[in-house]
């Protein structure tokens, strides 16, 4: 009990009880964090957190630092979206962006030592960041469950396969007897295409397609509502990359589980998600439907993403790489975190907060010259 | 595993007639007269001649070669001690319980020890029981056993009169030699179970069963500590191999009539057959306790063993079926 409250002072913008309305803790918030509330905006409709039953999963101006030593590492500053029931959302980004740890944030299992976590995630009703361990228990796994980026690592490797699956589901089913929860476990390795001729062996025995179906098999072994993927399929070749895709999307269709895709293919986007968000420096830059985003990308870093890949239709042109490197999570400048690598930043870009701009729909865009970035590819013939 | 396990016993063989080959020549090399030293400066010319006689030196070398490994290998008779005349095999067996008692108590209590404060120090990395039992470990870890043992001695036996400094006749002569060996082991073992540990708590496996909603507490034991024990044990087995020849010095120090002193008495006084003998004794023991530490690392990691599985059997098999 005692650590339970030393947590809740720690996080001192917390609270506990019903979900609020979004305005009121605007207002609540903009004494601590004024130059943030441009953030609230992020992405939503300004509606209660929760109060839809179409919303599984709300997450309302999330920040997550951590500490290294003597450096502070803003992994994710100021994060707002929903993802609806049975629906995708992939969140885009290059290594180092947050992606992960917006993942393993939301289950709450970043090492608690070095890492806080701020702001609202709104499940089922439950807001998670103020939830307690015992809450967290409950949902890890059984409600939400994650794929991990590397199969290799990711599985145990002193434990059988089966026993790693069976463990899962005996966990989040208490008393089912130990032969049972083995059957159900063979049967999901069955479903994601692992015999049972398999099933009782190490996981180092599997290639690494075969490790991630496993991953796959206890992550949709006790039916989740909401799945995170993480790189569900980077360590993978391109057949089984496909392979997987096909499988997760046949198994959460029949499930009507929600998905948070984190990659860094917009091509698995593109097959997978419904909603899009592009995040760069811990902060969604852009978000949309899947069609808003592709058809009309905006933002200039994701205009450089949609240029970082190749054409099918072209004619061949040089690729256009976005130049230079993601600034380090320790060290983001002022203003656009965009703005040292963006071709058309300019001295407005490079200090004060970013406008979060509503483009129609669900599409928006935080970049205080969009208009103009516009026109100049008009001019380009671009856009 | 079968098959592995008779075949490193064999490989044991040619390790210790190698090392056996070794050690008699490099006692053959030390320079010395084995007859004087035992007779003494007042022995005549006559004397030392026929002593030498006596004791078989003045054959060829590779006569006196090949008598001592037929001896040693098809007879297993280690020889008598050439001051004593006691057979060394009996003498060593008589030692044998003391230093084997000395080492296991201490390492068996030390893992028992070290082990569960190196995963509490892991589990609650950063706080003041991580930083207390790194600087405790860090202090005790410094001092050599043999100074712990003169602390002990100091406390116990001259300012407190509880145990005896020395001698192996009752339990409490053994309690200070054990803990002098218990206060290093277990120090080193808590350090290296906790840099296991946390270096298993950081993997992905361990963040994936949290993620699946396994509690902390069963993450840390059931899903954690198996893996970070692997190298733990290996460390452990080690130790053991060191434990017949290790306690030398404390040994001397505590004047404990076991192995160590023994072969420690035997090299200052040149009495070369004790010295050899028990050179492949311990070698024999090393192989052993190896071959142990590498059996119950395969019972841990399925993946090492998979290595030592027969994998030509595999092989074969399959291709039997294929013929047929």
């Amino acid at each position: 009990m005692e650590k339970l409250e030393k947590e809740k002072t720690w996080k001192e913008d917390r609270h506990d009880g019903p979900p609020r309305g979004w305005d009121k803790n605007k207002e609540k918030k903009e004494g601590k964090h004024g130059r943030r509330d441009h953030h609230h905006k992020h992405g939503l409709s300004g509606e209660i957190p929760g109060a839809d039953p179409g919303t599984i999963l709300s997450v309302r101006d999330l920040w997550v630092e951590y500490t290294s030593g003597t450096q502070l590492i803003k992994a994710v500053n100021g994060v707002s979206f929903d993802i609806k029931r049975g629906e995708s959302l992939g969140l885009v980004g290059e290594s180092g962006c947050g992606k992960s740890t917006i993942a393993k944030a939301l289950l709450k299992i970043l090492p608690e030592i070095s890492s806080r976590i701020r702001g609202e995630m709104w499940y089922e009703g439950v807001e998670m960041a103020a939830a307690s361990e015992e809450q967290m228990l409950k949902i890890r796994g059984e409600e939400i469950s994650m794929i991990f980026q590397d199969p290799m690592t990711a599985l145990n490797p002193v434990k059988r396969v089966i026993d790693q699956v069976s463990a899962v589901v005996r966990l989040h089913n208490p008393g089912m007897p130990k032969t049972k929860a083995e059957r159900i476990s063979i049967d999901m390795l069955k479903e994601v295409g692992i015999g049972e001729e398999r099933v009782r062996d190490y996981p180092h025995q599997f290639s690494g397609g075969m490790q991630q179906r496993v991953e796959v098999a206890i992550g949709l072994s006790c039916k989740p509502k909401l799945l995170l993927a993480d790189e569900p399929t980077t360590a993978l070749d391109v057949t089984i990359q496909a392979q997987v895709l096909d499988m997760m999307r046949t198994l959460m269709h029949e499930k009507n589980t929600a998905l948070l895709l984190i990659t860094h293919n917009l091509g698995i986007v593109a097959e997978m998600c419904d909603y899009v968000a592009v995040l760069y420096g811990g902060e969604i830059v852009e978000y949309g439907s899947k069609r808003e985003v592709f058809k009309d990308p905006r933002h200039p870093y994701t205009i450089g993403l949609f240029g970082a890949i190749p054409d099918m239709h072209g004619q061949g042109e040089r690729l256009q790489p976005i130049e230079g490197v993601m600034p380090e999570p320790s060290d983001l400048p002022d203003g656009c975190k965009f703005h040292t690598r963006c071709p058309y930043a300019t001295d407005e870009c490079k200090s004060g907060t970013m406008p979060v701009v509503d483009l129609g729909g669900t599409h928006r865009c935080q970049c205080c010259r969009l208009d103009e970035v516009k026109a100049i590819r008009e001019k380009e013939g671009k856009a | 595993m079968v098959r592995y396990t008779i075949k490193r016993l064999l490989l044991t063989i040619p390790i210790i007639i190698i090392v056996a080959i070794l050690i008699f020549c490099i006692m053959k090399l030390t320079p010395g007269d084995p007859a004087k030293m035992i007779l003494g400066d007042s022995a005549t010319e006559e004397e030392l001649q026929s002593y030498r006689e006596y004791l078989g030196l003045n054959r060829p070398f590779l006569v006196q070669l090949g008598e001592y490994m037929e001896r040693v290998f098809l007879h297993f008779d280690f020889g008598t001690s050439w001051l004593s005349r006691k057979s060394i095999a009996e003498e060593f067996a008589v030692r044998l319980p003391r230093s084997f008692a000395i080492s296991c108590y201490s390492i068996l209590v030390g893992a028992l020890f070290g082990i569960p404060l190196g995963v509490l120090a892991a589990v609650k990395q950063n706080t003041f029981a991580d930083k207390f039992i790194l600087f405790l470990s860090s202090f005790m870890h410094v001092i050599p056993n043999y100074v712990w043992a003169l602390i002990l001695i100091i406390i116990f036996s001259v300012k407190l009169k509880w145990l005896p400094s020395y001698g192996a006749d009752s339990w409490q002569c053994y309690i200070m030699p054990c803990a002098a060996i218990f206060i290093m082991g277990f120090t080193g073992m808590a350090r290296m179970t906790r840099s296991s540990m946390l270096e298993v708590i950081r993997s992905d496996y361990v963040m994936a069963a949290r993620a699946q909603g396994f509690s902390k507490r069963s993450v840390n034991y059931r899903h954690a500590l198996p893996n970070a024990m692997i190298p733990v044990i290996t460390a452990l087995g080690t130790q053991f191999s060191h434990a017949l020849g290790g306690t030398m010095i404390l040994e001397t120090i505590f004047s404990i009539p076991g192995t160590g002193t023994y072969i420690q008495g035997a090299i200052s006084n040149r009495d070369l057959p004790i010295v050899t003998g028990t050179v492949i004794i311990l070698a024999i023991w090393f192989c052993l306790v190896m071959l142990l530490v590498d059996l119950l690392y395969a019972a841990l990691d399925p993946r090492i063993k998979a290595q030592y599985e027969a994998r030509n059997r595999t092989w074969k098999r399959k291709e039997k079926e294929a013929k047929a």
